[in-house]
């Protein structure tokens, strides 16, 4: 069968080979793999390749950095990347951020931050949050609530910008986002950053679970997410991987309500093209498909 | 406190943070090095330049989650089936979206101003997307992989779970297949050319 060549190549009539070209000539549009990185929570830094140097140079808070930054791409917001990029910079003399916030997506904080560095960091610098909205907690699998019921405008907005998801407000004021999704206790003192890398690593722990085929182990460690932080600031990735995991469970209608949840709550969230697809295939079937003999589980 | 004796993540945990950092890696560059030919797949197996942005995208959240299953080097297969599966499912819950109804007037923009290329090379897409809709899923496949995408012999049965025999004689079936498919098109076009 070696010996076999392309059709092109073996004298294909000019109409099949026009046909065959054209088909090769076809190219998704590049925001595609943009999207699919940020989905992923892989985050510009992949996209660049920077992340693979990370991983090779492999610190443990590298590592640590690339998830944070990879769970703050996933927002896609200036506003998000600025949140994280500043708590590291601050650090480093409260002054790289400024201008190169814009940067910042190409040049993600694993290329610079010290592994001995992040203790230090977490304890020092623990900016003031302003006001923020409260977002109300309920159980991640009832039925979706209408996006009304969150009538408050502040709490509207502060949904509607996913970048919430990390609140450090001073970053988000550089950048003229609104104040963002953190528990009304830490109000008046502001949120450790410890905190908020135990909240990346209790998502991380979820994340890495389910990829790792382990759906019961993903969900468990979301239970103790959403019991540790009640008011936690990646409650749409904690929801997106709900779904995922009770997808892969084959509860397909738990997955579902986690979808809808997902998209009446975070209707911009990147994950929101993912949560539609799973709520159109949880419906009932409509047209059956020629390709159906193909729809066997990949291996 | 010290700067460097600030972290003290215990031996384990640093060797599973590395893990999912080499993770991440490989996943990264298969969305960067694979996602067209991913995206093209689902093109080819019916799926709006919408739809299939969305597929790809789910095929990589699937390859994400199983990335320990797929062998080095045997990527493409993987993203292959997986494909096929997206694909599969997208046909069979399909919904009219209001991006669906943007692909199909891009599709009959032939009118609109555009140069001659890009006319032809759309109606030969869509022609060569009729006609593999018309033909068995297992001698499209063939043709795609091969023709179209460049995979090896070795890598279609690997992606098709066949011996290397099978996609010899899947594709020279497929081959007659196109081509008389193709010919009857071009006979039922000029046909109506002529009535009209």
């Amino acid at each position: 069968m070696s010996d076999m060549k392309r059709w092109d190549d073996e004298g294909a009539p000019e109409s099949i080979r026009r046909l065959f070209e054209a088909a090769r000539d076809e190219e998704p549009a590049p925001r595609g793999v943009a999207r699919t990185m940020t989905a992923l929570g892989l985050g510009a830094a992949a996209a660049t390749g920077a992340s693979r140097a990370a991983a090779s140079g492999a610190g443990a808070a590298k590592v640590i950095a690339a998830s944070t930054f990879g769970i703050a791409m996933k927002w896609g917001t200036v506003g998000a990347v600025c949140v994280v990029v500043g708590a590291l910079a601050v650090h480093e003399g409260r002054t790289r951020l400024g201008a190169k916030s814009a940067a910042a997506a190409a040049k993600p904080p694993v290329a610079t931050m010290n592994v001995a560095q992040t203790p230090a960091m977490l304890a020092a610098n623990t900016p003031k949050v302003v006001a923020p909205p409260v977002l109300p907690e309920t159980a991640p699998d009832a039925p979706s609530e209408p996006v009304a019921a969150n009538a408050n405008p502040a709490t509207t907005r502060a949904v509607s910008a996913p970048s919430g998801a990390v609140a450090l407000a001073g970053s988000a004021k550089r950048v003229g986002e609104p104040a963002l999704n953190v528990p009304r206790s830490n109000v008046d003192e502001a949120p450790s950053k410890s905190l908020l890398l135990e909240e990346v690593k209790a998502i991380d722990g979820a994340r890495t679970a389910l990829s790792s085929g382990d759906a019961t182990g993903a969900l468990a460690a979301l239970d103790r997410y959403r019991a540790t932080f009640p008011a936690g600031r990646f409650k749409p990735e904690a929801l997106y991987l709900r779904m995922e995991a009770l997808e892969h469970e084959g509860d397909q209608a738990g997955a579902r309500a986690a979808a809808q949840r997902l998209l009446a709550e975070y209707p911009n969230a990147p994950q929101a093209a993912r949560s539609r697809l799973v709520v159109a295939e949880s419906a009932p079937a409509a047209d059956p498909s020629k390709l159906a003999p193909a729809a066997e589980s990949p291996r | 406190m010290s700067a460097t004796s600030a972290v003290s993540l215990p031996d384990p945990e640093r060797r599973a943070l590395s893990r999912a950092g080499d993770r991440d890696a490989r996943l990264s560059e298969l969305v960067r090095d694979q996602y067209a030919f991913v995206w093209r797949i689902l093109r080819r197996f019916g799926l709006s330049p919408t739809d299939a942005d969305d597929g790809a995208q789910q095929v990589f959240l699937v390859v994400s989650r199983r990335l320990s299953d797929v062998d080095p080097g045997s990527e493409r297969a993987f993203l292959f089936r997986t494909a096929m599966h997206v694909a599969s499912k997208a046909h069979r819950t399909r919904r009219r979206r209001p991006e669906d109804a943007g692909d199909v007037c891009d599709q009959n923009e032939a009118d609109a101003p555009s140069t001659d290329e890009l006319v032809d090379q759309r109606r030969a897409r869509e022609l060569l997307d009729r006609v593999l809709d018309e033909m068995d899923v297992d001698l499209r496949a063939v043709i795609v992989l091969f023709e179209i995408e460049g995979l090896t012999m070795s890598e279609i049965a690997d992606a098709l779970d066949v011996p290397p025999g099978t996609v010899a004689s899947r594709l020279r079936r497929a081959r007659a297949d196109l081509e008389a498919r193709v010919l009857r098109h071009q006979a039922k076009t000029v046909a109506g050319g002529l009535r009209s």
